[in-house]
């Protein structure tokens, strides 16, 4: 064996055995007890289906996962327009503003999040000042909570994609719009819409992805009824010890997360050859 | 058809700037500039790069604010008017089709926004397509198409709407020299066809000359003369023009009182006569000769002015062969001439002969005294 051979066996081989025991093994293992192997049974894969708490927990992480989109893409989609209307300093300082937090860790934005949520936290103080309400409002440990945690989270998977596609808008198509008679409005309905769609589906669809598998913000902004899978799973793991069951879940997450991100994949030719343009 | 869009264009389509001028921060991209272009014709705006020529269709067509002046059209004042209500068609350099539409939607858009009735946009749509021969590539898109097939459907989209006015920047420039050719005389047989005044910008001298009614060369910002082709090759301004439309020789010289009358000097004393009306003695002087107006070799002729020079070189161009002389009594002037080639030619001079060298006195143009 040559020494090019050998190093390259090191180079790759390595890391490939370790992603292969500490991932791979795992990962077909867990799949393997969730079916029940060696008998294979889908009975937990049933009791997903028949025991109502779990059904509860799966319609609450799709319907917060969803609800969390829908906020993003109806916040986000006008925080990309107006960014992408600014000049190139104006808009290298909002992307700097907008990619900030995430050199924050999660743990350190959800405890902000509580010091301004809470009933004693600082929103509901200047409300209660401001004469609006007597009694605080319950902004978390609850639904609203993590969703307001969730959208801020999530937000760049928005802007980012929608602001590329923006960006890659030739500006002489906007003026071509106009001198074919189409106002500001219509020009968005007809031009600039249509050419962000694209970008903005697989925004969404990103958001979404990353949405259903949240952890610690619903563990902490949300209270005990707020569970979401991931929470659910680490339940089973830890407090329960029902490994099939937390298997199940983990399997059925990952499976429905990896037909989404095909459906991410078949968009992004799309996203790409209307940047190409 | 009812519409929002005000139609200033229903008249003559007649567009006049007056004064009209445009500011970049400390760069004048445009100095007061005042024309009149009368409806119906096709003038072409000439000039060198950043001349200000796009800055002036921008301004006609109110992608860009003026700093001073005001716009015309059909004798409306429209300097205020957005630019979507202008009625004005605009067939950008790179034609700025929309990717996400249709050839067929794509033409479909100016009428749409104007609320036309459904079976009338079909209806204007298919005849258009038809003018500019793409009836069989309606239901492609623009990322489907040759260049000079998008540039059909640039133009089509612009004058699917009948505006009185079509504005097109450097609308060839994009297409290979054959194609460009073509698309010239196919588009100035539709501009005629649609009796649509139409200003187009380019920085080819030879389009200019192919294509237009009259010709408005800028340099600078500034305009430097408009004027019928002809008009501005046999009487150009200012050396500029001069160079800039047709290729051309420029002397300069004093003008001295001789026994044959008024003459240009040249270097060591070659006399040049000059026909009437001369300048004053004394006076320094530019001229042009063009390349067309000088004979070489023949026999000597009562009406030409007749002189001698060595031919430096040759250069065969197909349609001409380019010869360049160095004039006897003359050494720091070159002169270049153009001979038709012909199969039967028998005369073409060599390299280092001395040939005889001739023009009709009123061949030379006096552009420029001082
Ligand atoms: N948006 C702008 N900001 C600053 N300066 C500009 C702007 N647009 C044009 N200019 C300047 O105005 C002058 C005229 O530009 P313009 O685009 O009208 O030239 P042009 O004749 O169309 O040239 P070309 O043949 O290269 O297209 C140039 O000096 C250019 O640099
Ligand atoms: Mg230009």
């Amino acid at each position: 064996m040559s020494r090019s051979t050998l190093n390259s066996l090191l180079l790759f081989g390595l890391p490939a055995l370790f992603i292969a025991t500490f991932f791979v093994v795992p990962l077909v293992n867990s799949v393997a007890v969730s079916l029940g192997v060696p008998e294979f049974t889908l009975a937990a894969y049933r009791r997903l289906v028949d025991v109502p708490v779990y059904r509860a927990v799966y319609g609450r992480t799709l319907r917060v996962a969803l609800i969390v989109t829908l906020v993003c893409v109806v916040v986000g989609y006008p925080c990309a327009y107006y960014i992408s209307t600014l000049g190139r300093r104006g808009r290298i300082v909002a992307i700097g503003l907008i990619a900030l937090p995430f050199m924050l860790s999660v743990l350190v934005r959800n405890y902000v999040w509580m010091v301004l949520l809470q009933d004693t936290g600082l929103v509901n103080r200047l409300l209660i000042g401001a004469g609006w309400i007597e009694t605080p409002v319950r902004l978390m440990h609850n639904e609203l909570g993590v969703l307001i945690a969730m959208a801020n989270m999530l937000l760049p998977y928005v802007i980012f994609p929608v602001l590329g596609a923006l960006l890659a808008i030739p500006p002489e198509l906007r003026t071509a719009s106009a001198s074919l008679g189409a106002n500001g409005a219509r020009t968005f309905w007809r031009v600039t819409l249509p050419l962000t769609s694209a970008g903005t589906a697989a925004g969404a669809l990103l958001t979404f992805i990353v949405g259903l598998g949240f952890y610690i913000t619903p563990a902490m902004m949300g209270g005990a009824r707020e569970m979401m899978v991931a929470n659910l799973i680490a339940f089973n793991v830890r407090d329960v010890l029902n490994w099939t069951l937390a298997f199940s879940l983990s399997t059925s997450l990952l499976a429905s997360t990896i037909v989404l991100y095909f459906a991410y994949r078949a968009l992004l030719p799309r996203v790409a050859t209307l940047q190409a343009i | 058809m009812t519409s929002s869009i005000d139609r200033p264009g229903t008249a003559n389509g007649e567009v006049e700037v007056r004064g009209l001028a445009k500011r970049y921060g400390a760069v004048d991209a445009l100095q007061p500039t005042s024309f009149r272009v009368t409806g119906g014709t096709f003038v072409t705006l000439l000039g060198p790069s950043g001349s200000g020529k796009t800055t002036l269709l921008k301004l006609i067509a109110g992608f860009e604010e003026p700093s001073a002046g005001s716009v015309h059209i059909s004798g409306h004042a429209i300097t205020d008017m957005a630019p979507y209500r202008r009625n004005v068609g605009f067939v950008f350099q790179q034609y700025a089709l929309f990717p996400h539409l249709t050839v067929a939607q794509n033409v479909s858009y100016p009428l749409e926004m104007r609320r036309m009735p459904r079976v009338a946009i079909d209806k204007a749509v298919a005849n258009t397509l038809e003018l500019v021969r793409l009836s069989d590539l309606a239901r492609r898109r623009p990322s489907q198409l040759s260049g000079g097939q998008q540039q059909r459907v640039a133009l089509a989209r612009a004058i699917v709407f009948r505006p009185p006015v079509l504005l097109m920047d450097e609308p060839m420039a994009a297409l290979d020299k054959r194609l460009r050719e073509e698309m010239q005389l196919e588009i100035r047989g539709l501009q005629r066809t649609l009796g649509i005044t139409t200003i187009s910008v380019t920085h080819d001298q030879s389009e200019a000359l192919v294509m237009s009614d009259r010709i408005l060369v800028l340099r600078d910002g500034m305009l430097q003369q408009s004027g019928t082709p002809e008009d501005l090759y046999h009487n150009p301004r200012n050396e500029f023009v001069a160079s800039f439309v047709g290729e051309s020789n420029i002397l300069r010289g004093r003008v001295e009182n001789g026994p044959g009358g008024p003459s240009m000097a040249l270097g060591d004393g070659l006399g040049i006569p000059l026909g009437a009306p001369a300048p004053p003695a004394g006076a320094e002087i530019v001229c042009v000769l063009r390349p067309e107006a000088i004979e070489i070799g023949g026999e000597p002729s009562v009406d030409h002015f007749e002189t001698v020079g060595e031919v430096v070189d040759r250069i065969f161009c197909g349609d001409v062969v380019r010869v360049r002389l160095r004039l006897v009594g003359a050494p720091e002037t070159t002169l270049v001439a153009k001979m038709p080639t012909q199969r039967r030619l028998v005369f073409v001079p060599d390299t280092g002969t001395m040939v005889r060298v001739a023009w009709r006195t009123e061949e030379l143009i006096v552009i420029e005294r001082h």
